[in-house]
């Protein structure tokens, strides 16, 4: 593959796999050990409840947060809180990131502005029921498409056991907030990887649950492109303490015409030393089925630091291997600055070092997104 | 009075002497002042998983009362106003909201007194024990179960106590913000080293 290929594959990876409002395991650093505390999704990403928009608020913006003795207001709400309570118990959000890609590859270089993504998320939720659906403005190869790519029905019992049922992001592992991190894009859990299936879960105090079963992925199955395959997935996570988790994850998918039967196993750890800093790491072993000489594996570490008040600082190494080839595959270092100077907007500037462990090919790449979450 | 009665009158005597100093000696190692104390309450959410709030503000001394079981005088208290959940608003709900540490002196310590420990001997026990005592807390008092591990450390007590806590008994509201709440039930856990009062450790 010419290094053009490679570096335009890399450009259009990047601007195609918009993402939603991020989900954030630095929020392990806060002892909170699981998404749905601020996302209506149990598997993190999306809308924020009116929980995670007032943490992110008090938490995570470095002016936004209310001051004692001082009327809090609602700065965090929908349009800063425009519609009062008037909205309740429907919440609304709008999610949008301009974005600017440059990528280099071995000397020569592509840049593109664009919006990564301009959604609309809305979640109704009443009697332990949640709807919920999205719709938004996706860049596309060449244009862009309006398109929804997560909805659903959910009900959570008072006792923890709960469903969900329509198109969502399957559980497994840890949804990091870079939706092309190895252990993301590689198991197919990219932004537009969604299944059609129904989840079912159980939430403990210190455990949870989450088994999903389903006819597939659901852009495979709408545009009959020979990949839908009966697909299973299997989450189980234990939290140790309010600070530290375990994630055991299992993946199965069926054959389809196009690919053969596939799974994936792994377990991923959380550890939060400080209230500044969270630590990450997974490691999955992918197989393929008449690949005989052994699995591929991905690994991914991920090290988030509060050094001010909103200036997050990332570092992540990744490896992913090729299928029976320790070798092959790629290496990723990803180093990132995160700033959240007031609640609704953050500044995202990310630099990855791709590695192709067989060309010796290097791959830079620098993004840069602002991210209004109104 | 034959000899053999003197002499047993004599043994008699030194004994009650030597039981005398020996007491003697018990009252003054059974008086004891917490030092590097913490104190941690596992609040566990609504929404599955729990949080943490803790002080080092543990401060009191307790006296042996009684030996078998083992019955403690004095009291320990933690100064309320510095229990830290790690989040600013989380704190100051906790604070203000649900343990009104601004309403003053009954609300702003948490005091435990009346400390027993089940069927040992205090002058001896290491290990693990089931106690009792009486808490007084935002303005309530009610009396708390747990356990404890207790290890001797030279002439100093490294203690490790746990106790259920129902909100309910002390009259504090289930704390609940924007859609996630507290249950009902948190766990308290206190550790401590205990020196004998007069020495520091």
């Amino acid at each position: 593959m010419s290094g053009r290929v490679c570096g335009v594959l890399a450009v259009a990876g990047l601007v195609l796999a918009a993402s939603g409002a991020d989900a954030e395991p630095i929020f392990l650093s806060r002892q909170y050990t699981r998404c749905i505390t601020c996302h209506y999704s149990p598997t993190g990403g999306g809308l924020l409840t009116r929980y995670g928009r007032s943490l992110s608020r008090e938490e995570l913006s470095t002016t936004g947060r209310s001051q004692p003795g001082h009327p809090a207001g609602n700065e965090e709400g929908f349009l800063w809180g425009a519609f009062g309570k008037g909205l309740a118990p429907l919440q609304l959000g709008l999610d949008s990131r301009p974005a600017h890609l440059s990528v280099d590859f071995g000397g020569a270089n592509i840049e593109r502005n664009f919006f990564m993504n301009a959604d609309l998320l809305a979640a109704y939720q009443v009697k332990g029921f949640t709807l919920y659906g999205e719709v938004g403005r996706r860049p596309l190869d060449e244009g862009s498409e309006i398109d929804s790519y997560e909805y659903w029905v959910a009900h959570q019992s008072q006792k923890g056991l709960g469903f969900r049922l329509g198109r969502f992001l399957p559980a497994y592992g840890i949804r990091v907030a870079d939706h092309t991190a190895l252990t993301r894009r590689s198991l197919s859990f990219d932004t537009r990887d969604q299944v059609y299936a129904l989840e079912l879960s159980q939430i403990w105090q210190r455990q949870q649950l989450q088994l999903s079963v389903g006819p597939g992925r659901a852009d495979s199955i709408l545009d009959d492109d020979g990949r839908q395959a009966f697909t299973a997935t299997g989450r189980f996570q234990m939290d140790l303490s309010t600070r530290s988790v375990v994630v055991v994850s299992g993946l199965f998918r069926d054959a389809s015409k196009r690919d053969p039967r596939s799974g994936a196993g792994g377990v991923a750890f959380g550890f939060a030393p400080t209230k500044r800093l969270s630590l990450w790491s997974e490691a999955d072993a992918l197989f393929k089925q008449g690949v005989p000489a052994g699995p591929s594996y991905a690994l991914f570490g991920e090290a988030g630091f509060e050094a001010w008040r909103g200036v997050w600082l990332k570092f992540s190494p990744q490896l992913r291997t090729a299928l029976g080839e320790e070798s092959d595959g790629l290496e990723r270092l990803v180093f990132e600055l995160e700033l959240f100077p007031r609640t609704h907007w953050n500044v995202d500037i990310s630099y990855y070092r791709d590695r192709n462990r067989r060309s010796d090919r290097l791959t830079k790449t620098f993004l840069a997104q602002l991210h209004l979450y109104i | 009075m034959s000899w053999e009665r003197a002499w047993i009158r004599v043994r008699l005597t030194l004994a009650g002497l030597l039981l005398l100093a020996a007491s003697a000696a018990a009252a003054s190692a059974s008086s004891w002042r917490v030092s590097q104390g913490e104190v941690r309450v596992i609040c566990p959410l609504t929404v599955g998983g729990s949080f943490e709030a803790k002080s080092a503000a543990l401060t009191g001394s307790v006296s042996l009362t009684a030996l078998r079981p083992a019955a403690f005088g004095g009291e320990l208290s933690v100064d309320l106003t510095t229990l830290d959940s790690g989040i600013g608003l989380r704190n100051r709900h906790m604070r203000g909201n649900y343990l009104e540490v601004d309403r003053g002196a009954a609300f702003d310590k948490a005091v435990i007194s009346e400390i027993r420990l089940d069927d040992v001997d205090a002058e001896s026990f290491s290990g693990r024990t089931s106690f009792t005592g009486e808490l007084a807390l935002h303005g309530a008092a009610a009396p708390v179960k747990g356990q404890a591990e207790i290890r001797r450390e030279g002439t100093s007590v490294r203690v490790e106590a746990s106790f259920p806590l129902a909100l309910a008994d002390f009259a504090i509201p289930k704390p609940q913000y924007l859609g996630v709440g507290v249950k009902s039930e948190v766990q308290v856990k206190v550790s401590f080293v205990a020196t004998p009062a007069g020495q520091s450790r």
